[in-house]
């Protein structure tokens, strides 16, 4: 009984699938593909149809009065030749980038590793660690501009500092580089979460018995069981988490719009606020460097895509 | 699953030094949030003061209606919700349908349509905001209004490709079921897959809602006008600059902590939906 009920369950469902070009296979595939229009129809006018625009736009110059009038590279020269704020942004980013990513990447991966056993409290302080993605960037940021706050409004940590002695650095007014250092700071403190949760999972999906070989091998202690057998096998985890932050740290906007407002002297103003401060009066060189940023993002994009095939042939 | 700790004995000095210094750094991680809350609860005297108490003296719970009126609290979190809660609706049913159909029906291009699909995850919002402000400027009524603010987020390509996932694990005898007994697509979809998709559904709806509370560029760019900022916008704009460059930093936490409530709640209670999504990058490598 049961095994003619599966035959019959066999031959309708081949009858219900779309063959042929007969109208009734023609109206379900229809049907089929009437699920995905919605979504298909926003993500063109949303997502892919703006990517074009704004390489259009690139070529022109328009202040949103009249309409857009092509000249050619030239926006992308001002950008090259005429724009010291351009390169500033460029070098921002960059320094931003360099910073923001290893600190956040090893921090995550020492948490994962010190929570990488069962205990009692795991949780609460996985938890810990992982909370600060919870909050904004623009609460986090804020609450940390007050904390290390060098203006009128002086922050704990300066304050108790200075009342022993150890002058804080004038992040606010005078140096970029310990503006950058503080806004590094917060976005470890929130990010670093990510990371750990990541390498947590890599660490579990390591067969044990590799440990055990090692230990066999002569691997003495924790350190060199990690070194030798965690460490590699997380290389693919580690690249992934690579990429993933450096675009991340490229896109960075609000640590800076909130904690600097990109001072002092646009020492903290990215790629990204830059394209934001000209967007609405200087459009043809805001697309362009957003152009300019969109192929970077697709070349890192392309980086890993070849890295992570090579490092897929050990597996 | 054997983990390491069973292959290897740790000492109980190990365990000890293990603890003291995850007590440290939880301090250490810790101490933002507590500062944040003390400090909403003090004078601003009594912040400027030096040395500055850990405590306030007298909690001072009036600093929550103070930055309510500041902010203009209820409205903006108005704001929020309907920005947060429409998009996450809406991307949960345009993805859940996308997905359904990418995973389980068949049609003419259906992979060609989910590679692209998947390609347009590489791009960021960072790319689209400046055409998209044109755009939107260029429709007449869109800017500064609830539509800029959530129709172009409803298409995201990661709630497709987290729905497709999900409903590839489901058996496929259970829609085959309803299609022998005669139910179109629509309905099996309806009655039967979405009221299943539980899980899914429940991880798009934290990451697209959190995304979408803690969201400032796009708020900033689309909106223009005070009445229909959300609580972001009312922290970052209203409250830290222009006018307001030296602001009273105790008001100013009480604004960050009011912000930062439903956020973390949502968190709590959905974090393992969160950390689900998240380790299967680590797993994938």
């Amino acid at each position: 009984m049961a095994v003619q009920t599966q035959k019959q369950v066999k031959a309708m469902t081949l009858a219900n699938k779309p063959r042929g070009l007969g109208t009734s296979a023609i109206l379900r595939q229809l049907q089929a593909f009437s699920f995905t229009v919605p979504a298909l129809v926003l993500l063109a006018i949303f997502l892919i149809y703006p990517i074009g625009y704004v390489i259009y736009l690139s070529f022109q110059r328009w202040n949103l009065l009249g309409n857009p009038a092509y000249i050619g590279i030239k926006n992308y020269n001002t950008l090259f030749l005429h724009s010291a704020d351009f390169f500033q942004a460029i070098g921002s980013t960059l320094l931003f980038v360099v910073l923001a990513v290893p600190t956040q990447i090893i921090l995550g991966l020492y948490l994962a590793v010190l929570l990488n056993e069962k205990f009692a409290g795991r949780t609460f302080f996985r938890t810990t660690f992982f909370i600060p993605m919870a909050i904004s960037f623009v609460a986090a940021g804020i609450v940390f501009e007050r904390i290390f706050s060098t203006g009128s409004n002086l922050g704990i940590i300066p304050q108790t500092l200075a009342n022993i002695g150890i002058n804080f650095p004038d992040w606010e007014h005078r140096s970029g580089t310990w503006a950058m250092l503080i806004i590094v700071l917060m976005n470890t403190w929130k990010s670093a979460g990510y990371s750990m949760i990541v390498y947590l999972a890599g660490l579990q999906s390591i067969n044990p018995d590799y440990y055990e070989a090692a230990q066999i091998d002569g691997a003495q202690n924790a350190w060199q069981r990690f070194l030798y057998i965690s460490l590699p096998l997380l290389g693919p985890t580690t690249t992934l988490l690579l990429i993933t932050h450096t675009i991340g740290s490229f896109r960075a906007f609000v640590p800076f719009f909130v904690m600097t407002n990109g001072g002092p002297a646009g020492a903290t103003t990215t790629l990204i606020f830059f394209v934001y401060n000209n967007y609405a009066n200087r459009t043809g060189v805001a697309s362009a460097a957003t152009t300019l940023f969109l192929i970077a993002v697709l070349a890192i994009t392309a980086v890993q895509f070849l890295i992570t095939r090579r490092q897929n042939v050990y597996y | 699953m054997k983990s390491q700790a069973s292959v290897v004995k740790k000492s109980h000095t190990g365990l000890i030094i293990n603890y003291v210094i995850l007590s440290i750094l939880a301090i250490l991680f810790l101490f933002p949030f507590l500062w944040m809350v003390a400090t909403s609860l003090k004078t601003n005297s009594e912040v400027l003061s030096n040395p500055t108490a850990i405590l306030p003296t007298i909690p001072q719970w009036g600093n929550y209606p103070q930055v309510s009126s500041d902010l203009n609290f209820w409205r903006e979190l108005f704001n929020s919700l309907v920005m947060s809660l429409s998009v996450t609706f809406g991307q949960i049913i345009l993805a859940a349908l996308a997905g359904y159909a990418f995973a389980r029906l068949e049609f003419v291009g259906r992979d060609l349509l989910f590679v692209i699909v998947l390609a347009t995850l590489i791009i960021p919002f960072e790319v689209l905001f400046v055409p998209l402000y044109l755009m939107l400027a260029g429709w007449g009524d869109w800017l500064n209004t609830f539509k800029a603010l959530i129709v172009p987020s409803l298409a995201n390509p990661f709630a497709i490709f987290l729905f497709r996932q999900f409903f590839i694990t489901l058996p496929k005898e259970l829609d085959e079921a309803a299609k022998v007994d005669g139910a179109g697509y629509y309905r099996v979809f309806w009655s039967l897959m979405l009221p299943l998709s539980g899980p899914a559904v429940a991880t798009v709806f934290v990451l697209t809602f959190l995304a979408e509370w803690s969201d400032l560029l796009k708020p900033l760019v689309f909106t223009s006008s005070s009445d229909m900022y959300t609580l972001q916008q009312g922290l970052a704009v209203t409250l830290n600059r222009g006018a307001n460059l030296a602001p009273n930093t105790a008001t100013l936490m009480a604004g960050v902590v009011l912000t930062s409530l439903v956020p973390v709640l949502i968190f709590l209670i959905g974090q393992r939906y969160f950390v689900k999504s998240i380790s299967a990058t680590g797993l994938k490598g």
